[in-house]
């Protein structure tokens, strides 16, 4: 208790130079807590994405991830009801379940023939209150795309699907530049432009087609899928390339009410799968979005990175601020050492004003950070993310996220105490006749 | 108390010799001498004669280059580090030129301090050095920093800082050079009075033959030797 004692009034002795240490250390440790809340927000942001994109999980045939992409209709699913039925009222997996919806992928030519223009097409057959479903999926709060004015336009015209239109299909801005095909002006009564899906069923013989009116354009972010992507509600996919039997899937999607449960529906799906209950493989949403993992983990690195300089920088600003404090109190040393101070003593009493520095500049920091991140949080900061078309509200999640504080707030002090240790143990050295004589 | 039989203070033939730059320079040239308890001692002669230098041997700060000093009949510099900072803590007290009270700590702080390093209770600690702050002259004073107390209240607080933990000894490196002349001697007074009232014994190095006077014990270093005792 004495050591604390004595080292506050020595931090307090020169009140300049303390001050100039804790706002440093404030400073940077604002700096990681406002940059880890943008990496959770990262985070949160991906696995949101990824989920409205993709669902936590899909379930397909066997094989469809392999070799299905040349013809996915091939592995088209015909029993998606009983499975839907089997994954709700599954003891483990059901109550951990938001939405179990399915979606057809197809292949073939969707061609104008008012334009005169055709070209090849991927199309998404997904039933239009799922999609919608999917699309508004945001368990962790974030802000709402939709009510970013710069993203207006974007949404202006709806949803891609629309139970109430069946057949209405969204393409991408690049497929009707490609079919020559252009919107009418919202709200104009013109009757939009219509355009024929052409494709080949699974079991050969003739290819089916059927009519379709193009409802909106939406921009994709590969240039790729912006030129090939038709969303078209499930039942008109599926009488594409079954004409005349029950809709079938090439994927179930299991939307989960919380993220972190994946590995429990996982082992739960491996279960089944070994019981010989269920035939089919899935994939999670960090392997159907690898993207998305990449991201964050650069975004990981780039924190660990800055961690890393900004505690170099603070172990030398601490060591010098601690190696003044040591060289002006040669003699006060000295004196201690002589009266009974022992080395470990003369090492606590300056680790210790390390210490009280670390916690008073890792507080203001935490302090510093909730303010600055409420600021930044209130502002419309908006950016376009990689992998989306829309723009996003930069938010920096620090309140919510208390083990990134934590993980700020000890580090700091670890810093401060590294940066202090080395002084302290200088002093602890010096030769009692030499401190005397100063 | 010590052993009547003892001398409380032993230097064999002690030599210390430091580098100065290349060469090196012999501070002590075999000294010996031996000092009983409760006494009064002081080591007088010109400056440079090697009065520090014997005194920090004495004080165990600083080890003979060769010899022996034995202190209440210990060989300090034969102990580890740790060890001889609980040999000066409980057995030494110091008192210095420049005072060296630490300025954050106020006067009663000061002389509580070495009990704190002897892990006394901290109000055990406070009664003791509230009344060592009476027994130096300085009751009242409790709350003033080194700061605010003249040259003579810091030297008063330095006698009460070295003799609150009860040492046997306590070794004061030119404790007047600082103050005037009548605050000198009124200090010396009370290392005096504080010696009869607690049995300490005080080695005292000056160069003032007025203070030597007042000691019982007198030793004369000239060039490193010791000329008279």
């Amino acid at each position: 208790m004495m050591f604390w004692h004595l080292a506050l009034r020595n931090v307090l002795r020169n009140k300049r130079r303390t001050l100039a240490t804790v706002l440093a250390i404030g400073l940077s440790c604002a700096g990681l807590v406002l940059f880890g809340g943008y990496v959770v927000w990262a985070h949160l942001a991906s696995e949101t994405h990824a989920a409205s994109m993709t669902g936590h999980l899909q379930l397909f045939q066997e094989g469809f991830r392999s070799k299905g992409a040349g013809n996915p209709a091939a592995y088209a699913i015909a029993s998606y009801d009983g499975i839907k039925r089997q994954m709700l009222e599954d003891e483990v997996i059901g109550p951990l379940l938001e939405m179990v919806t399915g979606q057809l992928l197809v292949q073939g030519m969707v061609s104008s023939a008012d334009r005169q223009t055709s070209t090849a097409f991927l199309g998404i057959g997904a039933f239009p209150e799922d999609l919608e479903r999917l699309a508004r999926w945001n368990p962790h709060g974030l802000a709402d795309v939709r009510a970013i004015a710069a993203n207006a336009e974007l949404y202006a015209a709806g949803p891609e699907l629309d139970a109430s239109d069946p057949e209405g299909i969204t393409l991408g801005v690049g497929l009707a530049r490609i079919l020559d095909i252009q919107m009418p002006p919202p709200g104009a009564a013109t009757i939009p432009p219509a355009v024929e899906l052409i494709s080949q069923p699974p079991s050969g013989g003739m290819a089916n087609m059927v009519s379709a009116t193009v409802r909106k354009l939406s921009t994709r972010p590969l240039e790729e899928l912006d030129n090939r992507l038709v969303f078209m509600p499930l039942p008109l996919a599926s009488s594409l390339l079954f004409p005349g039997e029950q809709p079938r899937v090439t994927s179930i999607i299991l939307l989960l009410k919380d993220a972190r449960a994946l590995p429990v529906i996982e082992a739960r799906l491996s279960t089944l799968r070994q019981q010989g209950k269920l035939g089919l493989e899935w994939r999670n949403c960090w392997d159907l979005n690898p993207n998305n993992v990449r991201s964050v983990q650069m975004m990981d690195m780039f924190f660990l990175f800055a961690f890393c300089i900004i505690s170099v920088v603070l172990i030398f600003t601490i060591y010098n601020t601690m190696m003044m404090s040591v060289m002006e109190r040669v003699r006060e040393i000295g004196t201690g050492r002589a009266i009974g101070l022992t080395r470990s003593d003369v090492i606590r009493m300056f680790t210790i004003e390390g210490l009280i520095l670390g916690i008073a500049g890792s507080l203001l920091g935490l302090l510093l950070a909730i303010t600055i991140s409420a600021i930044i949080n209130r502002a419309e900061i908006l950016y376009i993310p990689p992998m989306v078309t829309m723009h996003a509200k930069l938010e920096v999640l620090v309140t919510s996220a208390p083990d990134i504080m934590a993980a700020s707030f000890f580090g700091c002090l670890l810093v401060a105490l590294l940066g202090a240790f080395f002084p302290a143990r200088r002093a602890s050295r010096m030769v009692i006749i030499d401190a005397l004589r100063t | 108390m010590l052993e009547s039989s003892r001398p409380l203070v032993q230097v064999i033939d002690a030599r210390k010799s430091y580098a100065l730059g290349h060469r090196s320079v012999e501070a002590l040239r075999g000294v010996s001498l031996e000092m009983p308890g409760s006494g009064f001692a002081v080591l007088q002669g010109p400056s440079g004669s090697g009065k520090t230098t014997l005194l920090n041997l004495i004080g165990c700060i600083d080890q003979p280059t060769s010899g022996k000093v034995l202190v209440a009949g210990c060989d300090v510099a034969s102990l580890a580090d740790d060890l001889q900072s609980q040999f000066r803590s409980k057995k030494l007290g110091f008192i210095f030129q420049n005072f060296n009270l630490i300025p954050v700590l106020t006067a009663v702080e000061n002389i509580e301090y070495p009990l704190l390093l002897q892990r006394v209770g901290k109000n055990e600690a406070r009664e003791r050095a509230l009344a060592m702050m009476g027994a130096v002259g300085l009751a009242g004073a409790d709350d003033q920093r080194p700061g605010e107390l003249s040259g003579g209240q810091c030297q008063r607080v330095a006698i009460g800082r070295a003799l609150v933990a009860n040492p046997e000894l306590v070794i004061a490196d030119e404790p007047t050079a600082n103050l005037d002349a009548a605050t000198g001697r009124a200090i010396i007074a009370l290392m005096h009075r504080m010696r009869d009232r607690t049995g300490t014994t005080f080695v005292i190095s000056t160069h003032d033959p007025a203070i030597a006077a007042m000691a019982e014990l007198r030793f004369t270093l000239r060039d490193g030797t010791l000329v008279s005792a």
